[in-house]
């Protein structure tokens, strides 16, 4: 392995799987919103659809979810012919597709964990108020979660950011992938070794971002 | 007072300190076989860290600690004192039995398992045995019929009676008592201080740390005063209650009468 | 509890055991390459080179047995004395000779591209120019594309030839280079009249070497000419060209380009349900796999959360060090990493060879892993045993470990049970990882099967996600009693 073309890749792989975790927890983070809602609805219907959507991706290992959509969809013609095929025939969005939904489930837990911390108190006061339940839901509800959320929400990244490193079993070539790619090469675990240290560096970094934002949004006691 | 050599407990010049704060500032106290000894003082005197360091569960920063005449050996270094011999702390702690202030009942076992537990674990006992001496000291508090119920099911009151009943089944030579009613409601404290009594007139040899005057007055054959860390009495109850010499005991007495 | 305790270890126990048989040689395939070695649907192995090798083991009066790896681990198998030797297509290449020996050629067959017809693409790289490619990885063909094609086209590596084939149906790919043999059976099969070969055979020696053979431990000069005496013998009474006919209309030790599609015989259609089976036998050995790992787990976790309790700073901070950096790496890699370099570390202290298999570097990296949370799990849970019961043990004179076993773990367990549960939810999900490495639990037998029937992965996939749901879900209930029995005694404050 040598130097500068192994820290090169290194450090291409290390973009990709910092840029499919940024993309899918921000996707994720917004699809999780309606699914958290729909878990805590009134509605029944919405309720079981929301639970199926969790209990599947959360149930199931995400390296079933990514075989099952980048080679279990290509067998259907339907999907072939459909205008999303351009998207789902590359590896890298058809990836970030799979951990994006994948993320949403997890997170949608979190913010429903968010929401249901409000203290009733407040969620009383607003409906005393007239304010309408998506007002409340806007400018209360949702705000106050965001702060309560930050810690456990803090863990999810991180696990996500380990969970980016199955991308190499399709095709993908991110940080686990490059390490892998070298290996095979030269027989040596050495790089990945180094492809776990990258790792340790990333949740460090991850922990700390958090931290900051969680001083920077705290509300002043 | 009966001669220290083969008194059941003996504590000689006892000092405590916790960080800067010395609770124990050379406390003595004899106790011999069949002594009901009632130890009284107000919150932070130190009466149960004395108590503590009999059956050392805290460790002496001074002073000897005897049981039937034996010393406890204490190591002292750099300012740290620790037991040096295990296995002397483990004999003699099976001569001294504890009930607790907040009973300490092992949540996890039932009424019967937490009395049979020390005696299959430490005294080496046949379990059959510890089964039916368990049984019977649990018919002795009163307690027979909850032996299979969990302590969470059981008042304040029938928790420390199991207490009491988990000691004697050390069969020890002295029973200590850490403030054994101050976490009962009034209405329970009665059940157990009677079956204290019980205890008294069949001669046990009991220490007992209390706020209830009453016991110490009719039952305890010797009473000890502690504050702020020494002793300042030590007397029979006749004595100390009919008139005390010390200023700061009498207006303690009259004070607690008051209420 | 405890007696979960002992199930799960005699389990780890027990595969260890039924999967270390000592038989006189090993030889590791790869089994997903039909018609040289793969698997049908009952789970036997089957394919020429099987054939090749079984005889080979007649003529030498020795035991074969087979290990299925993947084929970018036979090499560093064969290094960790996991095998003896190895038949797999593997090309010899002067890379391959600075790690193992080779017996001489088995099979000769060269590498030829397959694309769509009409493609316009040929055995010259700059026909290549701008396309897609798609090659099985730790195969002369991955070393070929990224030397000779680097910059010119865009590179997918594939665990298996099956996942690139599937690709290339699926127009994620233009084309794929394999060996001429192997594609041979996939066109006739599924990719003609769509696909065929396209170009001529790719002349390079310097990357393709001279053919096929088995490798062996460098020095094994035993086993190699063994392996060659039964080789030449099968070759000069005409064995070998019995079992390739059956095959191939053609010799398998020349380079004859000009393949004629014939009556070869090909390999029989399968239908879904034997497929059941298999899919059943892989998810009870990932029971297996979890089990153990939850044992090992367990014991782990308890100890080190024990150690970061402890007062004594040397003990206390290592662990606490050790732990943290367990969990920032993701489990993969461990897992990885564990496969790799165990056997290797073990082998260089003791100088002794230690065997590892699947299973095994499985139970390891799952348990450090599920070890390192855990140990937070059970710290959290030790603490929140009240101080009181573990000082009225002391005072009745019970010894530290009395204390510890009887007093303050048991009661840790109620606190501790709902934070394991979920882990254990996480750690049957983790052992589809283990299929990377080649063990044949559920995901692996989905991909085998999916592999095997190529317009059924979805369903396969899909079959494994929800037995994986079942177990989830058949877990939930176990924990939810146990946490009750854990709970008796403890009255909710009202």
């Amino acid at each position: 392995m040598t130097g500068i073309g192994a820290l090169d890749s290194f450090l291409d792989g290390t973009l990709i799987s910092v840029e499919i975790l940024v993309i899918s927890t921000l996707a994720g983070l917004i699809l999780a919103v309606p699914i958290a809602l729909a878990r805590v609805s009134d509605w029944t219907a919405l309720r079981i659809i929301a639970l199926i959507w969790s209990g599947f991706f959360r149930g199931t290992p995400l390296l079933v979810q990514l075989f099952l959509f980048y080679y279990g969809l290509a067998q259907f013609d339907i999907v072939k012919d459909s205008p999303f095929w351009p998207v789902l025939r590359e590896a890298l969005p058809c990836a970030l597709l799979t951990f994006t939904l994948n993320m949403s489930a997890y997170v949608a837990e979190v913010v429903r964990g968010g929401i249901l911390a409000v203290p009733r108190g407040e969620r009383e006061a607003a409906a005393s108020l007239g304010l309408g339940t998506v007002k409340t839901y806007r400018l209360i509800i949702l705000p106050r979660a965001l702060r309560l959320m930050l810690p456990a929400l803090s863990n999810e990244v991180v696990l996500q950011l380990k969970a980016t490193a199955l991308a190499s079993t399709v095709t993908v070539l991110d940080l686990t992938g490059v390490a892998r790619r070298f290996e095979s090469k030269d027989y040596s675990t050495e790089p990945l070794f180094i492809a776990g240290a990258i790792y340790i560096v990333l949740t460090f970094l991850i922990a700390r971002l958090f931290r900051v934002l969680e001083t920077r949004l705290s509300i002043p006691a | 007072m009966t001669e220290p050599a083969s008194a059941a407990l003996t504590l000689d010049a006892i000092e405590k300190s916790f960080g800067s704060h010395k609770v124990l500032k050379g406390v003595s106290l004899t106790a011999g076989d069949h002594e009901v000894v009632a130890i009284l003082g107000s919150s932070g005197s130190g009466k149960s860290t004395m108590l503590r360091c009999a059956n050392l569960l805290e460790t002496p920063d001074a002073g000897r600690v005897l049981v039937r005449g034996e010393e406890i050996r204490i190591t002292r270094k750099r300012g740290l004192s620790t037991l040096a011999d295990p296995r002397q702390v483990e004999r003699i702690r099976r001569r001294l039995a504890m009930v607790f202030q907040q009973f300490n009942l092992w949540q996890h076992l039932t009424v019967l398992q937490n009395v049979i537990e020390a005696p299959i674990q430490v005294l080496r006992v046949e379990r059959s045995e510890a089964i039916a001496r368990a049984e019977a000291l649990l018919a002795k508090v009163g307690l027979a019929e909850k032996r299979h119920s969990y302590p969470a099911d059981l008042s304040g009151g029938q928790q420390q009676r199991v207490g009491i009943a988990r000691a004697l089944a050390m069969q020890p030579d002295v029973l200590l008592f850490d403030e054994p009613t101050s976490a009962l409601d009034p209405e329970l404290v009665g059940e157990v201080l009677k079956v204290m009594r019980d205890l008294a007139a069949e001669g046990r040899t009991m220490l007992v740390v209390t706020h209830e005057l009453g016991f110490a007055r009719e039952v305890a054959s010797r009473v000890v005063f502690l504050h702020d860390g020494c002793i300042e009495e030590d007397a029979t109850p006749a004595e100390l209650f009919g008139g005390a010499r010390s200023e700061r005991v009498r207006s303690f007495l009259s004070s607690a009468i008051k209420q | 509890m405890r007696g979960g305790l002992w199930f799960g270890l005699a389990f780890a126990l027990l595969s260890v055991a039924s999967a270390h048989a000592e038989e006189t040689i090993r030889i590791g395939t790869e089994a997903s390459d039909a018609p040289f070695e793969y698997k049908d649907s009952d789970g036997t192995l089957k394919g020429i080179e099987v054939e090749i090798a079984d005889t080979l083991c007649q003529r030498m009066k020795v035991k074969c047995e087979w290990v299925n790896e993947d084929f970018d681990s036979l090499i560093p198998a064969l290094q960790a004395h996991q095998i003896d030797t190895a038949i797999a297509q593997m090309s010899v290449t002067k890379d391959r000779r600075t790690a193992v020996d080779f017996t001489d050629i088995v099979t000769i067959g060269p590498a030829r591209w397959v694309a769509k017809v009409g493609s316009g693409i040929t055995e010259d790289p700059m026909s290549l120019k701008g396309k897609t490619v798609g090659v099985q990885s730790g195969t002369t063909h991955e070393r070929y594309v990224n030397e000779r094609l680097k910059g010119i086209a865009d590179i997918r590596i594939y665990q298996t030839q099956q996942e690139v084939y599937l690709d290339l149906e699926a127009g994620r790919i233009d084309a794929t280079l394999g060996d001429q043999t192997l594609s041979y059976d996939w066109l006739e099969k599924e990719g003609k009249p769509r696909f065929d070969y396209a170009g001529k055979a790719v002349d390079d020696p310097d990357i393709f070497g001279e053919g096929t053979a088995m490798p062996v431990r460098k020095g094994d000069d035993a086993l190699r000419l063994r392996l060659n005496n039964a080789l030449a013998e099968i070759i000069a009474d005409g064995t070998y060209d019995k079992i390739t006919k059956a095959y191939f209309p053609f010799s398998l030790r020349t380079l004859d380009s000009d393949v004629a599609s014939g009556s070869a015989a090909s390999v029989a259609v399968v239908d879904l349900l034997p497929w059941g089976w298999q899919l059943a036998a892989g998810a009870l050995v990932t029971l297996e796999l979890a089990f153990a790992s939850l044992a090992v787990g367990l014991v782990l976790g308890i100890a080190a959360a024990t150690a970061k309790l402890s007062p004594v700073g040397w003990i206390r901070e290592p662990v606490a060090l050790l732990t943290n950096l367990i969990r920032g790496v993701p489990e993969f890699l461990i897992l990885l990493i564990c496969f790799y370099s165990l056997s290797d570390a073990v082998r260089r202290m003791t100088g002794a060879a230690f065997e590892v298999n699947p299973f095994v570097a499985g139970v390891f990296a799952l348990s450090i892993v599920f070890g390192a949370y855990a140990s937070e799990v059970f710290r959290g849970a030790l603490l929140g045993v009240p101080k009181g019961q573990m000082e009225a043990a002391r005072a009745f004179g019970m010894r530290p470990s009395q204390i510890f076993f009887r007093i303050r773990l048991p009661q840790a367990w109620r606190f501790a049970l709902p934070s394991l549960g979920n882990q254990w939810q996480g750690l049957v999900k983790d052992t589809s990882l283990v299929s990377v490495i080649g063990l044949e639990e559920l995901m692996r037998k989905a991909e085998i099967g999916a592999g095997h029937l190529p317009k059924r992965q979805f369903d396969f996939y899909m079959v494994a996600a929800l037995l994986f749901l079942v177990l989830w879900a058949v877990s939930t209930p176990i924990f939810g009693a146990l946490e009750k029995r854990a709970n008796r005694g403890v009255r909710r404050q009202s």
